[in-house]
C-alpha cells in the first residue's frame, strides 16, 4: 500500500542561492546555502516563517548543517573549512554562537560532512583523505578525541557523509570510492568495512534503534546493512539519479531519500518498497529531512538547487 | 631545420614495423628511445615490453600511444596539442608532465623537432577562421579556413591582427590571451574544473587581462557550466530559438536526434567516465571562492561562486571532451553561440 503525502507549503527563495543542507529540531528547521547566512524556520507555524537569520556565519557559504537530537545544539561547516557550533537559548528560542572548532586540523579539506551526537556533546566530521574525526564540543577547548583512518594514513578516499547512532555507540561514514565504514566509538576501532555500492556514497544514516545502516549515492541504490554482523540485508532500488540525502523516520519504519533529479522518495523498510515519490522540481535536491512528529501527521521537507524549501504532510483521514 | 611530414611518417612507421615483427616472432617488444635526464643531455635507452618492471611496461605503452597519435596527425594533416594527447588516456599518463617529457624525448629519438610531429604545446594554441595576422617581418599568417587550425605565433612577433570581418570569437580554454578587438563578442569555452573557472574569473573580473578599450563583460561564458552536465534535457529544449511566434513549437524530434541527446552526468544511465575532484582541485576551488567573495556582488562573481560550490558538492569535474563524447560538440557550440548572439 502506498502512502499519500501532500505539499503543504513551499518557502520560495528561502535562500538567495542553492540550499545545500537542512537540519531539524522539534520546533525549527535550519537551512544552509551557498550564501553566508544560516536561516532558522519556525516549523510550528503552517506558513513556516523565518524565525531567525544568522548573518556572516560562513563567508564562503555553508555546505553542511546538523543538529543534536535534543534540539539544543547545531553545527555548521563552511566552504572555507570552518566549523561553528550553535546553541539554543531555551528561554528566547534564539540560536547564538557556541564557539568554533579551531586548530591545525581545521582547514579547507579537513572538514566536509558533519554529525552531532544526541546530546550535542560530540561532533563527527569527515576529511578529504578519508579520516573521520570526533570532537568533544561540549568542552570549552573542543578538542579532537578520536581520529579514525580509512585506508593507509593520509590516503583514504574523500569522506562524503557521516552519521552518529543515537546511543552514541557507532559512527558510520560513506566515501567517494564507494566504501562505507562503521566504527565502534567505545573501542575506537573500525567495526565493519562495507562494500557493495562501488560508486561515491553521498549519504549514510544509522536507524533510530541503531540496528541498521542505510547508505546511498551515485549508484542510485540504497543499501541496507545490519550493525550486529555487518551484513548486507537489502537494497532499495528505484532512483535513477545520484542519491544525495537519506533520513530515517523517528520510528525507523520509513526511510526518506532525495536525488539529483529532484525526486524525493519514501521507503517502507519492512516491505523494502518505495511507498511514495514526489518532485516539486527537476533540479537537484541536496537535502531531505523528516520533521520530528509533533502533530497528528508525519511531515518531511526538501531543498536544493531551486533555492526553495518544500514541506510535505502525510494525507490522513481515509 | 624542418623535417618533411613524409620523412617523419616513415620513421614512425619503421618503428611500428619493428614492433610488429617482434610480435610476429613472439619476441619482447622494444622501442629505441632516448631519456633526457636533467643536465646530462640525451642518452640512448631501449624501452621494452613487458620489460623488467611495470614502470617500463607503462612507459612502452605511453610511447606507443604517442607514436600512433603523432602518426595519425601527420597523415591527416592535423595538429595535436600535448594536452589533447593527455586526454586521450588520462589513466595511462596520469600527469600532463609525463606527456610533455615523452613528446620531447620522442622528438629527440626521431631526430626531429617537436613541431615536425604535428604536436604543439597547448599554451601556444591554434586559431581557425577568417583572421589574418601580420608579423613584425611583414609575413602574413592566415586566414585559416580549412579544418586544420594554424598555430598562433608568439605574441611578441605579431604586428597587427586584421579582424574587420569577424563577427565573434570563440576561445577554447586553456590559457589566458590578451585581446584588443573591441566590439566583437568573445565567447569562452573552458573545462568544468577549478582551473577552467579561474580562467573565466580572470577574463571577467580582472581588468588587467584585457586592454582598457575593452570592457570585460563583452567576454561571455559559453560553458561548461553545471547545468550543461546536469540538465541535458532542458539544454535541448533551449535549442528552439526563442521568438514570439514559436512559443508553442511542437516537440522538435529531428533537432533532438541530431544533437545526440546525452544523459545528465548525475543519471544512473550515464556511462561516461567521470573524474572526481582531487585534494588539489578542492583547495584551488576554495582559493578562488575566497577571491570571488572579495569581488562583491558582481553578477559574474556570484555565478562563478555558485558553480564552484556546486562543483565541490558534486565532487566531480568534466573536461570539454566530456561534451564531445557523443561527437556533438560542434552542434552544441552552434546552438549555444547562436542563442547568445540572438539573445543578448
Amino acid at each position: 500500500m502506498s502512502k499519500q503525502y501532500l505539499t503543504t507549503h513551499t518557502v520560495d527563495d528561502a535562500h538567495i542561492t542553492d540550499i545545500f543542507s537542512l537540519a531539524a529540531t522539534p520546533r525549527t528547521l535550519l537551512s544552509a546555502s551557498g550564501s553566508s547566512t544560516l536561516h532558522v524556520h519556525d516549523t510550528t507555524d503552517p506558513s513556516f516563517p523565518l524565525r531567525q537569520s544568522i548573518p556572516d556565519a560562513h563567508k564562503l557559504g555553508c555546505h553542511h548543517v546538523c543538529t543534536s537530537r535534543n534540539g539544543l545544539y547545531a553545527a555548521s561547516a563552511g566552504f572555507g573549512g570552518e566549523v561553528k557550533i550553535w546553541e539554543l537559548n531555551k528561554e528566547t528560542g534564539d540560536w547564538s554562537s557556541g564557539g568554533e572548532i579551531t586548530g591545525p586540523t581545521v582547514k579547507p579539506g579537513e572538514v566536509w560532512a558533519i554529525a552531532l551526537s544526541e546530546d550535542g556533546g560530540y561532533l563527527a566530521s569527515t576529511t578529504n583523505d578519508g579520516r573521520i574525526n570526533v570532537w568533544d564540543v561540549a568542552d570549552q577547548s573542543k578538542a579532537k578525541i578520536r581520529e579514525y583512518e580509512t585506508g593507509s594514513a593520509g590516503s583514504g578516499s574523500f569522506g562524503m557523509c557521516v552519521d552518529l547512532s543515537r546511543d552514541g555507540k557507532f559512527t558510520a561514514s560513506g566515501h567517494q570510492n564507494g566504501s562505507v565504514y562503521v566504527f565502534n566509538n567505545d573501542t575506537g576501532r573500525i567495526l565493519y568495512s562495507l562494500s557493495g555500492l562501488a560508486k561515491p556514497v553521498r549519504a549514510v544514516a544509522i536507524s533510530p534503534a541503531g540496528t541498521r545502516v542505510a547508505a546511498a549515492g551515485d549508484a542510485g541504490i540504497i543499501a541496507i546493512y545490519d550493525t550486529k554482523h555487518g551484513e548486507h540485508v537489502g537494497n532499495l532500488t528505484g532512483h535513477s539519479s545520484w542519491i544525495t540525502s537519506l533520513d530515517w523516520s523517528d520510528t525507523g519504519e520509513y526511510l526518506l531519500s532525495g536525488s539529483m533529479d529532484g525526486k524525493v522518495k519514501v521507503w517502507s523498510i519492512e516491505r523494502s518498497v518505495c511507498v511514495a515519490t514526489h518532485s516539486e522540481t527537476d533540479k537537484a535536491l541536496w537535502a531531505v529531512r523528516w520533521l520530528p512528529k509533533t502533530g497528528r501527521s508525519e511531515m518531511f521537507c526538501t531543498a536544493g538547487a531551486n533555492r526553495s524549501i518544500s514541506f510535505y504532510r502525510e494525507a490522513t483521514g481515509s | 631545420m624542418t623535417t618533411s611530414a613524409g620523412t617523419v611518417v616513415s620513421r614512425i612507421e619503421s618503428i611500428l614495423e619493428a614492433i610488429l615483427d617482434c610480435v610476429a616472432q613472439g619476441q619482447e617488444l622494444t622501442i629505441d628511445f632516448v631519456s633526457n635526464r636533467s643536465g646530462s643531455g640525451n642518452s640512448p635507452q631501449t624501452v621494452r615490453f613487458p620489460g623488467r618492471t611495470a614502470v617500463e611496461a607503462t612507459k612502452f605503452a605511453r610511447i606507443l600511444l604517442i607514436l600512433q597519435l603523432a602518426h595519425d596527425a601527420l597523415v591527416s594533416g592535423t595538429v595535436l596539442t600535448k594536452r589533447h594527447i593527455f586526454y586521450q588516456h588520462q589513466g595511462l599518463f596520469v600527469r600532463q608532465r609525463t606527456v610533455d617529457e615523452l613528446v620531447d624525448n620522442l622528438a629527440s629519438a626521431l631526430n626531429v623537432r617537436r613541431d615536425d610531429l604535428n604536436i604543439v604545446a597547448s599554451s601556444k594554441g591554434v586559431f581557425s577562421g577568417p583572421l589574418s595576422i601580420r608579423l613584425q617581418d611583414n609575413t602574413v599568417i592566415g586566414p585559416a579556413t580549412g579544418e586544420v587550425g594554424i598555430a598562433l605565433p608568439a605574441a611578441g612577433s605579431i604586428a597587427t591582427i586584421s579582424c574587420e570581418i569577424i563577427r565573434w570569437i570563440l576561445i577554447v580554454e586553456k590559457d589566458l590571451i590578451r585581446f584588443n578587438c573591441p566590439h566583437i563578442p568573445i565567447f569562452v569555452l573552458a573545462d568544468y574544473d577549478p582551473d577552467g573557472l579561474n580562467i573565466l574569473r580572470h577574463y571577467r573580473l580582472k581588468s588587467e587581462i584585457v586592454s582598457q578599450s575593452f570592457t570585460a563583460p563583452a567576454i561571455r561564458w559559453l560553458g561548461i557550466k553545471s547545468e550543461d552536465l546536469l540538465e541535458r534535457e532542458s539544454c535541448l529544449d533551449m535549442l528552439r530559438i526563442p521568438s514570439p511566434d514559436n512559443l508553442q513549437l511542437p516537440e522538435n524530434q529531428s533537432s533532438r536526434e541530431s544533437t545526440g541527446s546525452k544523459t545528465s552526468i548525475s543519471s544512473t544511465e550515464c556511462r561516461e567516465p567521470i573524474s572526481v575532484l582531487s585534494a588539489r582541485d578542492r583547495n584551488v576551488a576554495v582559493g578562488i571562492l575566497k577571491k570571488l567573495v572579495d569581488s562583491g556582488d558582481d553578477p559574474t562573481a556570484v555565478e562563478l561562486g555558485r558553480e564552484l560550490q556546486v562543483m565541490l558538492m558534486m565532487g566531480i569535474k568534466a573536461e570539454i571532451q566530456w561534451l564531445d563524447e557523443a561527437g556533438n560538440l560542434t552542434e552544441w557550440l552552434d546552438t549555444k553561440i547562436g542563442q547568445m548572439l540572438l539573445g543578448a
